[in-house]
């Protein structure tokens, strides 16, 4: 089976004539010198380019960095037995930290004035080990009955499974130790509920991992958040380095990521330190603050805070993603990365899709495409938005919600989903830019010219997602017409 | 009739690589979208030809985009769409 090119491949110059008229880069592109491959396949080769990796990766990582490297070389260099080095080094990290979500049982243990008395790592430990038994029934069960309701639409009930965990542990039903118990179980099942729903979807693959397998990506070694860098065994399969040459290339390119990734750290540190320690800009926070004070700060002075906010949480964004990108790449697969070139981006779908790939392909996965071939077929503009809509906004919120559940702890279930507005908003507003750009036709870059055809259209999706940023709001404690009130004063209108 | 219909595939998917800034050549192989070459947005236009051009029915076998991820793909989505009994 041919190698597939990755779009970096794609675009990167190869031959004779690009050799000539290569452009200056600030990480030169290793992965297109034939000596710097052919080097990399040799042991010496892998021996100094693991040892590169280590050093680069020592100051995203500290002292995991040489057991996330271990595994991955291992990962690589051992394909016969790459997928139980995985799940070996995954459930191995695992059982290290445990807690990489945040620890429910600590919170409702001290809401409920007892958190002295309960162990909430043990029992968070011992929910994952139950949560972890039970995922793997749950694959076993869809791979044998997945034509029977409700396992031939596993995604479906597991968000009712979630939804009605949730309800159960906001009602208040139960004593003190089972309520935390119950907290236990929804903080588990959210923080997983992503990766299990992947490995239910890649339960009907024609080709499929062992159900251990499947559980051995949960989270994997070279790390996540909630969404599943990588997504499945099903995607991972397609993705790995079938030989030594395919691999050392996918490790060069991994290796220069991981370099930009810190290029990219040492450019926030410098525009973290200007922009709020020489500068004084004041966050969009302290802008909104201040703006529901009565004493709101100079409209240009907002405008600038939300340019910085909409840049810091680019390049944070690049930073994670990267690094974690490049180390699935040390370990032999050819993942694409999470942001490419984001701010190169002519419509706010093509942002979408550049700036949080894997987020944005969770959405797609499992609310846009699902809806699309069901709903509006004969409509096919409305069926274009309505599926964009429910990705965009409703697998958003929904996404959003389960990751800050611990709101429904701190505030109950009623404040929460009504602090939830402004980002419900947000959400909304997100779909509707989405789907507009999708729906308009596309047009030729070269025929449009250069202002036209991408300056303006760049300088666009920009300003949508700066404004966006005022209602790009986690506090949950400011009110949706607030937000409005800051929206308005950006462009010199009091309410 | 059966390379009518592989000539309409690789046209539509010249036509995609184009709108979408692709100028790489592609074979019957190829991987379109598992390879990030086409996105989301594009994978909307060939459900929406694959329904148009050739009946096909995405609701009732569900959809993935690997079933389109290469003009071979599309070729055998085309045939197992054509021989309902066989196993999805």
């Amino acid at each position: 089976m041919p190698m597939a090119p990755s779009p970096l491949a794609a675009r990167a110059p190869l031959g004779r004539e690009a050799a000539t008229h290569r452009p200056w880069r600030i990480i030169p592109p290793l992965d297109t010198y034939p000596r710097v491959v052919a080097f990399a396949e040799t042991a010496y080769g892998r021996v100094a380019l693991v040892v590169a990796f280590g050093i680069l990766l020592f100051p995203v990582q500290g002292k995991l960095v040489v057991a996330t490297v271990a595994a991955a070389a291992a990962s690589a260099y051992l394909p016969a037995y790459r997928r139980w080095i995985v799940t070996a080094a995954t459930l191995l990290f695992l059982l290290h930290d445990p807690s990489w979500y945040p620890s429910l049982p600590a919170l409702a243990a001290a809401k409920a004035g007892v958190a002295g008395s309960i162990d909430a790592p043990m029992l968070q430990r011992g929910m994952l080990v139950l949560f972890l038994l039970l995922a793997l029934a749950a694959i076993c069960g869809v791979r044998r009955y997945a034509r029977k309701p409700p396992l031939n639409r596993p995604v479906r009930g597991l968000l009712v499974l979630y939804g009605a965990s949730l309800l159960i542990a906001a009602s208040g039903a139960f004593g003190t130790v089972p309520r935390i118990v119950i907290w236990t179980w929804v903080g588990t099942l959210g923080a997983y509920f992503w990766f299990l729903a992947y490995a239910l979807n890649d339960a009907a693959a024609a080709q499929r991992a062992p159900a251990v397998m499947e559980v051995g990506v949960f989270h994997p070694f070279w790390g996540s958040s909630t969404t599943p860098i990588g997504k499945g065994w099903a995607n991972l399969r397609k993705v790995e380095a079938r030989d030594a040459h395919a691999l050392a290339i996918t490790q060069l390119k991994g290796l220069k990521l991981l370099a930009w990734s810190l290029v990219l750290r040492g450019v926030f540190a410098a525009f973290h330190y200007a922009t709020r320690h020489v500068l004084m800009i004041p966050t969009v926070a302290q802008a909104l603050t201040a703006q529901i004070a009565g004493a709101p700060l100079p409209a240009y002075l907002c405008w600038i805070s939300l340019v910085c906010a909409f840049l810091d949480g680019v390049l944070t964004v690049c930073i994670w993603g990267h690094a974690i990108v490049a180390c699935a790449r040390l370990a032999g697969f050819r993942l694409l990365r999470n942001t490419y070139r984001p701010l190169e981006s002519r419509t706010i779908a093509e942002f979408w899709n550049r700036y949080v790939f894997y987020f944005k392909e969770l959405l797609v996965d499992f609310f846009f495409y699902p809806t699309f071939i069901r709903c509006f077929r004969k409509h096919q503009r409305l069926r274009l938005f309505f599926a964009t809509f429910m990705a965009a906004c409703v697998g958003n919120v929904i996404w959003h919600f389960m990751r800050d559940v611990s709101a429904v702890l701190e505030l109950g279930l009623t404040q929460a989903v009504i602090g939830f507005q402004t980002f419900a908003f947000y959400a909304a507003a997100l779909a509707v830019g989405i789907s507009m750009s999708q729906l308009k036709p596309r047009r030729d870059v070269a025929d449009a010219g250069w202002m036209r055809g991408k300056v303006l259209p760049v300088a666009r999706v920009l300003l949508f997602f700066c404004i966006l940023e005022v209602f790009d709001d986690e506090s949950r404690t400011h009110t949706l017409p607030q937000h409005f009130a800051l929206l308005f004063h950006l462009f010199g209108l009091t309410v | 009739m059966t390379d009518d219909r592989r000539d309409k595939i690789r046209a539509f998917v010249r036509a995609q690589l184009k709108a979408a800034a692709s100028r790489a050549d592609f074979t019957d192989t190829d991987s379109l979208f598992v390879s990030g070459r086409l996105d989301s947005v594009s994978a909307v236009q060939f459900v929406v030809f694959l329904e148009t051009e050739f009946g096909v029915d995405f609701t009732e076998q569900g959809f993935d985009v690997t079933l389109i991820d290469s003009v071979d793909a599309m070729m055998s989505l085309l045939q197992a769409a054509a021989a309902p009994d066989a196993p999805a």
